[in-house]
């Protein structure tokens, strides 16, 4: 699984930090969703995916 | 600085403070107690006491102290850790019954007691820093 949680953290300037507080996650696992080392819940998903303003398949894409 | 020392005392302080309750407690329920007991007891509440009065105060400062990934990952190292200690007893019987070696009932659930912790340990450092992808 790709993500582009990273470059559209960016494009809304939050940070690591910020953006775990906003999903009620802990900063590592953010870290280990941008490398693509884990794969989260559907509700993480769609967490993540609302506080970056996008579709959860926009953040997340299969290949 | 100041934080990681107000922590530190906080920590203490609750630990001898749990602890002088479960003394007196332990004294007033059981008078006849061995004092070798009663100091084991005392040393397991103290240290209980300590890592919930950590746990508490990094989940009042983080904010989170375990999500999905950090109890997926607890999850997975208990049972990797209760699976490694059932191979242990098997092992430990197999000694016993062939006669290899004597196996003290003491010496064998002290061997299973640090051999939990220390499966569990290995278990959620490895996992948490494989990631699940």
């Amino acid at each position: 699984m790709r993500t582009r949680m990273k470059e559209m953290r960016a494009r809304k300037d939050l940070t690591q930090e910020e953006l775990a507080k906003k999903t009620g996650v802990r900063r590592e696992t953010i870290v280990f969703l941008e490398q693509g080392k884990y794969n989260p819940s559907l509700e993480l998903a769609y967490r993540v995916a609302k506080v970056l303003g996008a579709k959860i398949e926009e953040v997340f894409i299969f290949d | 600085m100041v934080g990681n020392l107000k922590k530190i005392i906080i920590v203490l302080a609750a630990a001898v403070v749990a602890t002088a309750i479960a003394n007196v407690a332990l004294v007033l329920a059981l008078p006849n107690l061995d004092k070798s007991v009663a100091t084991v007891a005392g040393a397991v509440v103290a240290a209980m006491a300590a890592v919930f009065t950590l746990r508490y105060l990094q989940r009042k400062e983080d904010g989170v102290l375990q999500d999905e990934r950090t109890k997926k990952v607890h999850n997975a190292a208990m049972a990797y850790s209760w699976w490694l200690t059932y191979v242990l007893i098997a092992i430990l019987l197999w000694v016993n019954y062939l006669k290899l070696a004597k196996v003290e009932l003491e010496s064998a659930l002290s061997l299973m007691f640090f051999f939990m912790v220390a499966t569990y340990t290995l278990a959620k450092w490895w996992l948490s820093s494989r990631g699940d992808a």
